[in-house]
């Protein structure tokens, strides 16, 4: 889902651009409040892991690969704002150090991956919470957050044959209209990433509770 | 260290000791292709593709050192990321409590 340069107009890169801008501010203020000498080792740890998971790379059929985002684990912890945070951060350094997704749409894959992702899984868990099986809110959160994001990535490469032909004929950016990304990027999400997101946020929130619970001496509130 | 933060290090760490399962997959994430991955598809390349370069080139592009195994490239890359994430948490801590 990491969109590299060159694939989107700047005509939807650049509003994309002055959109994320304001939302990142907030989402770094409020990064800045949540940490302290308690949540830095949580918030660290977790968005390292975000960074690694997107390394698991998972083949399906059709040649291609994806992996988990690990969006819905910090935004169920930390709220969505410090989720998208550390989300962008991640994809900042996986598009600056590693080429991983194109610095010129960071926008893009940030409102994607980073907002779009943690404030689906955070409401679709507040509204779920204590109403259904904790596993299975977990679950949910996970794999809507990855769904979401994958819809964003999807509109935004296919509405790019729409907005750019060279004398040809031929697109000048990405070549798939929505017909295709659609079902491509949605469906691939909905039925294998989604679910393997689903799975990581439950076996990880799994561990968090666990070593919280632990270290919590019995009657005392976190 | 706090316990917590121990359990959390030995986490990452063998998370991170895993992510050579990720070389398993052989193609890329879909629309994540290569100019050539693109020609060889539909016949040619769209320009934009074709011309827009980075506007800063990576230091470790697709998470491969050349010269190095994609073994030991995966794992220095992944412990790259990893810590690179550690030092800039700790640098917005400590803004934080300068604010504070």
């Amino acid at each position: 889902m990491h969109i590299p340069d060159g694939f989107i107009s700047p005509s939807t890169y650049i509003p994309a651009t002055v959109a994320a801008i304001p939302l990142l501010i907030v989402a770094w203020k409020k990064t800045k409040e949540a940490i302290n000498d308690e949540s830095y080792a949580f918030l660290s740890s977790l968005t390292a892991f975000s960074f690694v998971i997107m390394m698991f790379n998972i083949p399906i059929p059709g040649g291609t690969s994806g992996h988990a985002i690990g969006a819905a684990i910090l935004a169920i912890l930390f709220g969505p704002w410090v989720a998208a945070f550390c989300l962008s951060l991640t994809l900042f350094i996986q598009a600056l150090i590693f080429g991983d997704g194109g610095l010129s749409v960071f926008a893009i894959n940030s409102l994607a991956m980073g907002f779009v992702a943690s404030f689906s899984a955070f409401y679709v868990h507040k509204l779920l919470h204590n109403r259904v099986n904790n596993n299975l809110v977990l679950f949910l959160a996970g794999w809507s957050g990855i769904v979401a994001a994958s819809v964003v990535v999807a509109v935004a490469l296919g509405i790019q044959p729409l907005l750019g032909v060279d004398a040809l004929g031929h697109p000048i950016y990405f070549p798939f209209g929505l017909n295709v990304t659609l079902p491509a990027v949605v469906g691939s999400h909905l039925l294998v990433f989604g679910v393997v997101e689903g799975f990581a946020t439950m076996l990880v929130m799994g561990f968090v509770e666990k070593i919280k619970n632990q270290s919590t001496p019995k009657g005392a509130t976190v | 260290m706090s316990q917590n933060g121990k359990y959390l290090l030995i986490f990452i760490l063998v998370v991170i000791a895993l992510t050579p399962l990720g070389l398993i997959a052989e193609g890329p994430a879909w629309g994540e292709w290569s100019v050539d991955e693109i020609r060889s598809m539909i016949g040619y390349v769209p320009q934009s593709i074709e011309t827009t370069k980075p506007l800063i080139s990576a230091i470790i592009p697709d998470y491969e050192i050349s010269g190095v195994s994609a073994l030991m490239s995966t794992w220095i890359s992944a412990a790259l990321g990893a810590g690179l994430i550690f030092a800039v948490m700790i640098g917005i801590k400590k803004l934080g409590k300068r604010a504070s």
